[in-house]
């Protein structure tokens, strides 16, 4: 009984850790999302900065 | 990949869910105990179909390596490399959950029976072969040794079976099962079969993202 | 193909370093495990048989990084495949460098460990040779393929036996098996010949076949 309650806690387990792991790579692609937005908005406020000098 | 999108995000998950409890249900409540080895058996409709997925899962990486390379499809590479994980993970089950039935039956953890020697040894293939693509990085040329090993590693399989058959031989076949048996070990394929699928989807659709972020990047880096 | 090879064995002839380092190092593990092992251990067929692989694999694995490492360090690769042969031409020629250079390795290295080992001279041995050279052709089938693989990612000093050795596991137990019985003088082990043959032609083949897939640029 013992090792019966510890096999189903065995596969469980696993397939626990392996959507934690795929739970924390997707963060960290959500953060370089997030970076990559930051770097594009930077770009277009100085771009944008840009043309306004020209015109003033 | 797109046609099957909807049904796999909203209907995989729950469809794993209710069959996964189904097949619990039928394990604990359904199934006559088994007269020789009691309980313990119970762990046999978890062990075997854990042990079909992980088969279906290297299958997969070759099928899909050979599409990368003799048809460049980028999406069958990341096919490859999410079913290798998959593969691994339900190897890691029916590694753990054999053991676990080893020792009240046999009196061992492990012992070098062929089909316990085959399932270690593709053990080891397939987690070099995820070295391999941690080891590599992201490389065009990573990807394709990635797909020879995972061709190469099934074209091993048939005479690495026939090697260790003929090398050890007391791992208790299939025989007749009571129709109860049968069912249940039938609902627990299907319910394997929809977490393999759904694990597969979530790390295709991880690993997709991934690359189309990384060529965001390379372009923004580009244009800067 | 005979260019290619000829110009690894010219390579060869001039430094003799490969052979060197390979005959010392195979030499080594098997003292190792001489030293290791107690005596009434090494004279069971079965620790002679799988000391003699043991030692042929690690020296192989030394000659695979070899074969693609020097000219992978001076940038002559792209030369030779700039040459007009096709991958599977480049294969064969890598191919039989290896078997060359492990055989004549083996050459000198069996004999010293059947001394080593005070295994019983008898009429079976005649067989040995045969049974290295097959397991030698195997293991360089595979090992060419990979070692061409592992040279060129980062981490290839660890990435080689870490992708071969789980592949080449039903060579190694075919190859063990039929070495065991050989220096035992046991009946004739047909069923294990049979598998090591079948490993042969099965990975020269892929080998010939995929590897232009490693190869390209």
């Amino acid at each position: 009984m013992l090792y019966l309650f510890a096999a189903f806690c065995a596969v469980w387990i696993v397939i626990f850790f392996y959507l934690v792991f795929l739970a924390r790579r997707q963060r960290a692609l959500a953060r370089e999302v997030e970076a990559l937005r930051h770097l594009m908005e930077q770009k277009r406020a100085a771009v944008a900065e840009r043309k306004e000098g020209m015109t003033g | 990949m797109k046609t099957f999108a909807p049904f796999a995000d909203r209907v995989l998950p729950w469809l794993t869910g209710i069959a996964m409890l189904a097949a619990l249900g039928m394990v604990f409540l359904y199934v006559p105990t088994e007269r020789v080895q009691g309980v313990v058996q119970r762990v046999f409709y978890f062990h075997l179909p854990a042990a079909w997925m992980s088969f279906l899962g290297f299958f997969t990486v070759a099928g899909a390596s050979a599409s990368f390379l003799w048809q460049g499809s980028r999406t069958a590479d990341l096919c490859a490399q999410a079913a290798a994980e998959v593969g691994m993970v339900f190897c890691t089950v029916v590694i753990l959950t054999g053991s676990l039935w080893a020792r009240p039956i046999w009196g061992v953890w492990w012992t070098w029976d062929p089909r316990l020697t085959m399932v270690a040894i593709l053990w080891t293939i397939y987690a070099a072969y995820l070295l391999l693509r941690i080891l590599g990085g992201d490389s065009e040329q990573v990807a394709r040794y990635a797909a020879v090993l995972g061709i190469v590693g099934v074209l091993d399989i048939p005479i690495l079976y026939i090697s260790v058959r003929l090398w050890r031989g007391i791992h208790p076949k299939v025989e007749q099962m009571a129709p109860e048996m049968a069912w249940t070990l039938l609902v627990c394929t299907a319910a394997f079969l929809c977490l393999f699928a759904w694990l597969l989807w979530l790390r295709l659709c991880h690993l997709s993202l991934r690359a189309e972020v990384a060529a965001l990047r390379r372009r923004a880096v580009a244009v800067s | 193909m005979w260019a290619l090879l000829w110009k690894d064995i010219r390579l060869e002839l001039r430094t003799k370093e490969r052979m060197a380092s390979l005959f010392v190092l195979a030499l080594l593990i098997v003292l190792v495990f001489v030293f290791a092992l107690s005596p009434e251990r090494l004279r069971s067929p079965d620790v002679s048989a799988a000391l003699l692989w043991v030692a042929l694999v690690f020296a192989g694995m030394l000659s695979l990084q070899r074969a693609f490492l020097v000219e992978q360090e001076r940038g002559c690769f792209s030369g030779v495949l700039l040459c007009p042969f096709d991958a599977g031409t480049v294969f064969l020629a890598k191919f039989a460098g290896n078997v060359l250079f492990l055989t004549l390795v083996q050459v000198l290295v069996t004999p010293l460990t059947l001394v080593f080992l005070e295994v019983q001279l008898s009429w079976s041995l005649l067989v040995l040779p045969l049974v290295v050279l097959l397991g030698i052709i195997g293991f360089s089938a595979m090992g060419t393929l990979f070692a061409a693989m592992a040279v060129r990612t980062r981490a290839r000093e660890v990435l080689l036996p870490v992708l071969l050795l789980p592949l080449l596991t039903p060579l190694l137990i075919a190859a063990v098996k039929v070495t065991s019985a050989v220096l035992a003088g046991a009946a004739w082990p047909g069923v294990w010949l049979r598998v090591l043959l079948a490993f042969d032609v099965l990975f020269v083949i892929t080998g010939w076949l995929i590897f232009s897939q490693v190869v390209q640029e």
